[in-house]
């Protein structure tokens, strides 16, 4: 039993690394491939510092580049669940969604548009009809999203003056009690 | 008699389990980046090691897949799936212990067919016995000696 037992653990290993020499040989020449260490950009969240992997084999910028960028933007266009209550109460403000549109379905902050940035590009979307000087709030997922403020730089590098992002997001939100929609926005 | 019902009993299940581990394997091969994202969500790695993940651990479960199919050393492809199958069933309990709500990962990467919880944990361990099963089986003297040598 010991030498069959030998053998198969043996054999075991043999074939994990031969599949694996196949993965490394279909990664490099699939259009899907990835990089074998998964890159990240590191962010200061609130005085922490959070890393958010890139998983994608090519990249718009490096991720010095996008650190540097989320640097020098995101502390001024941060809103905390306060401020965004406040504005939900004021009225006037246009929320935006950045999450999946599957997501946005099962719920959503009242009022809220979706544009899911993953999903669509930017450019592919009817925004002249948003007013450039309208207040936005923009939210995703939670604290370890960054769609919400790769979304608000990609609108206000388009020329719109009052773009905010709640880091927070749907999370904190849901968590406030305060109230949700649920499927299109009517 | 009984080496008979066994033997049926073990192909049975060697085919089955062929098939599923191929199926589970496929659309984390065509979208590594998608499932290193899943896995991202576990959050039990290291940040630099999820491609790495994402990209072998389907292969191995495709090839292993195949091996089970095309019956080529039954017991050393039972025997590796077990281990996975242990790692996996461990990755999902930890998953709804910290009262994650995440995307499995399990068969496919759809977000709405595979959320962690208590039934994706019992398709493991159905799988996990079935493997075992197998390697039993591969291990007892007179299923070795008349069917599979």
């Amino acid at each position: 039993m010991n030498a069959k037992m030998k053998q198969i653990f043996i054999r075991s290993i043999f074939v994990c690394v031969i599949f694996c020499l196949f993965a490394l040989i279909f990664n490099w020449i699939s259009p899907n491939g990835v990089n074998l260490i998964t890159r990240y950009n590191e962010v200061i969240v609130k005085g922490n510092s959070l890393k958010i992997p890139i998983f994608m084999k090519e990249s718009k910028n490096s991720a010095e580049e996008t650190a540097k960028l989320y640097e020098e933007f995101s502390p001024a266009r941060e809103i905390n669940l306060e401020q965004t209550l406040k504005c939900f109460g004021e009225g006037g403000t246009l929320f935006i969604d950045a999450r999946a549109h599957e997501e946005y379905i099962k719920g959503h902050i009242p009022g809220a548009i979706n544009i899911p940035i993953e999903e669509i590009s930017i450019s592919e979307i009817e925004i002249n009809s948003l007013d450039v000087m309208k207040k936005i709030i923009i939210y995703c997922d939670s604290f370890d999203c960054t769609l919400s403020l790769d979304l608000a730089m990609q609108l206000e590098a388009m020329g719109f003056g009052n773009v905010h992002f709640f880091l927070g997001g749907w999370l904190e939100w849901l968590e406030s009690n305060y109230q949700v929609s649920v499927g299109e926005n009517l | 008699m009984k080496n008979e019902k066994y033997y049926i009993i073990r192909e049975i299940v060697r085919i089955v389990l062929g098939f599923i581990f191929l199926y589970a394997s496929m659309d984390k091969i065509i979208f590594p980046a998608r499932f290193a994202e899943v896995v991202y969500h576990y959050k039990v790695l290291p940040i630099e090691f999820l491609n790495l993940v994402a990209v072998f651990v389907p292969w191995i479960e495709a090839g292993l897949g195949i091996m089970l199919l095309l019956n080529i050393w039954v017991n050393s492809a039972a025997f590796v799936l077990c281990c996975f199958n242990i790692l996996f069933i461990g990755l999902i309990y930890s998953a709804i212990a910290r009262g994650l709500d995440i995307e499995c990962g399990c068969f496919s990467l759809d977000p709405v067919a595979s959320k962690v919880g208590w039934m994706r944990i019992f398709e493991d361990f159905l799988l996990l016995l079935s493997c075992t099963f197998l390697l039993w089986t591969g291990l007892q003297k007179e299923v070795q000696t008349k069917y599979i040598n």
